[in-house]
């Protein structure tokens, strides 16, 4: 195995990816841990003549439903708060279920990875919402939006999440199955 | 289903990539999005607006959507059109022409224009009350960009391609 290529690709061939778990234990570390803050931490700061306001991820979904875009603010709470937390949770699960050996229906496990895998980018919406609204709102002394540090929290909880669902090897999933037969 | 063989991927693929960057980069340039506030109109493009953010003291979001909605989608559109006129012209299948295939399907959950898309439409639901907005001519051509990624995954063949690849 060792330096051989793929024939058809021309990528390095790999048994197993190596260090699948640790790595994925860490990403996903990183990725709950920032996603704290980034509650926490107001995602930006609206000031205007006479006032200011703090909005954080779900004071924001919370104004949106107050507005009346009832609809809108379930796209934010599903980006925002539902795919992030589901996402932990199937993670943790799959390393939990590698780690310990535990048995499941390996096509579930491969559903729930998959799904993970192409869900996982929707999160981004309320960055591009911050990013946009400060961008477009430089009207100086009437109106002004500056973001805050939980929006770059909440950017990085994202990303490795990302990295943390991609790092799972998982034809671990399989062998889990071989080992036991 | 493991495999999948579709008919004339590398024409349309082609085409439709090259539309795409087309489209992203006039979407760069033109008036994305003009706002009017107490008689006063601002129009902003999407590249005014990222810069004013790489230049402020949130530097890391303007970084973070450059590459989300312009450098990644360019190099992955720039990666497939690289091997697919390779491909169409007949030239040889080196291990740089794979792995620029291998980076181009590794970059496609990255590439995050869609996403850009409900984005702003949120934004524009938030400020509504606070200010008129009127949709400029970039953002229409951002919602065609949106329409020729989603044709690409449609045509895109890649065990077709791959096959291609190593026929070279």
């Amino acid at each position: 195995m060792h330096n051989r290529r793929c024939d058809r690709c021309g990528a390095k061939l790999q048994s197993r990816k190596l260090l699948s778990l640790q790595r994925t234990w860490a990403f996903l570390l990183v990725g709950i841990f920032a996603y704290i803050p980034a509650n926490v931490l107001p995602i930006m700061e609206t000031k205007w003549l006479g006032g200011s306001s703090n909005d954080t991820i779900i004071s924001g979904v919370v104004a949106l439903y107050e507005s009346g875009s009832i609809f809108v603010s379930l796209v934010v709470f599903v980006a925002s708060v539902v795919i992030p937390v589901s996402k932990f949770i199937i993670i943790i699960g799959l390393a939990l279920t590698l780690q310990l050996g535990w048995q499941w229906s390996e096509h579930a496990m491969h559903r729930l990875h998959a799904i993970t895998e192409v869900i996982g980018r929707w999160s981004m919406i309320d960055v591009f919402v911050v990013a946009v609204l400060v961008s477009l709102i430089q009207l100086g002394v009437f109106l002004s939006i500056t973001p805050g540090a939980g929006i770059i929290s909440f950017g990085f909880s994202v990303v490795f999440t990302m990295f943390a669902a991609t790092s799972i090897d998982t034809r671990l999933l399989w062998d889990a199955q071989t080992n036991e037969a | 289903m493991m495999y999948s063989h579709r008919p004339n991927t590398v024409d349309k693929t082609l085409a439709a990539s090259l539309a795409s960057v087309i489209l992203l980069l006039v979407s760069l340039f033109l008036p994305f999005l003009t706002l009017q506030r107490s008689g006063i109109n601002s129009s902003i493009s999407l590249i005014d607006a990222a810069w004013s953010l790489v230049f402020s003291d949130v530097a890391l979001l303007g970084v973070f959507v450059l590459l989300l909605i312009v450098f990644i989608p360019l190099t992955r559109f720039g990666l497939i059109i690289f091997v697919l006129t390779r491909l169409k012209f007949g030239g040889k299948a080196t291990p740089g022409l794979k792995r620029s295939f291998r980076y181009a399907l590794a970059l496609e959950p990255w590439a995050m224009a869609d996403v850009f898309l409900i984005g702003v439409v949120v934004s524009l639901i938030k400020i509504s009350q606070l200010a008129v907005l009127f949709i400029g001519p970039a953002f229409w051509a951002w919602v065609a960009l949106i329409m020729t990624t989603i044709f690409i995954s449609i045509n895109f063949g890649r065990d077709t391609l791959w096959l291609r690849i190593n026929q070279q």
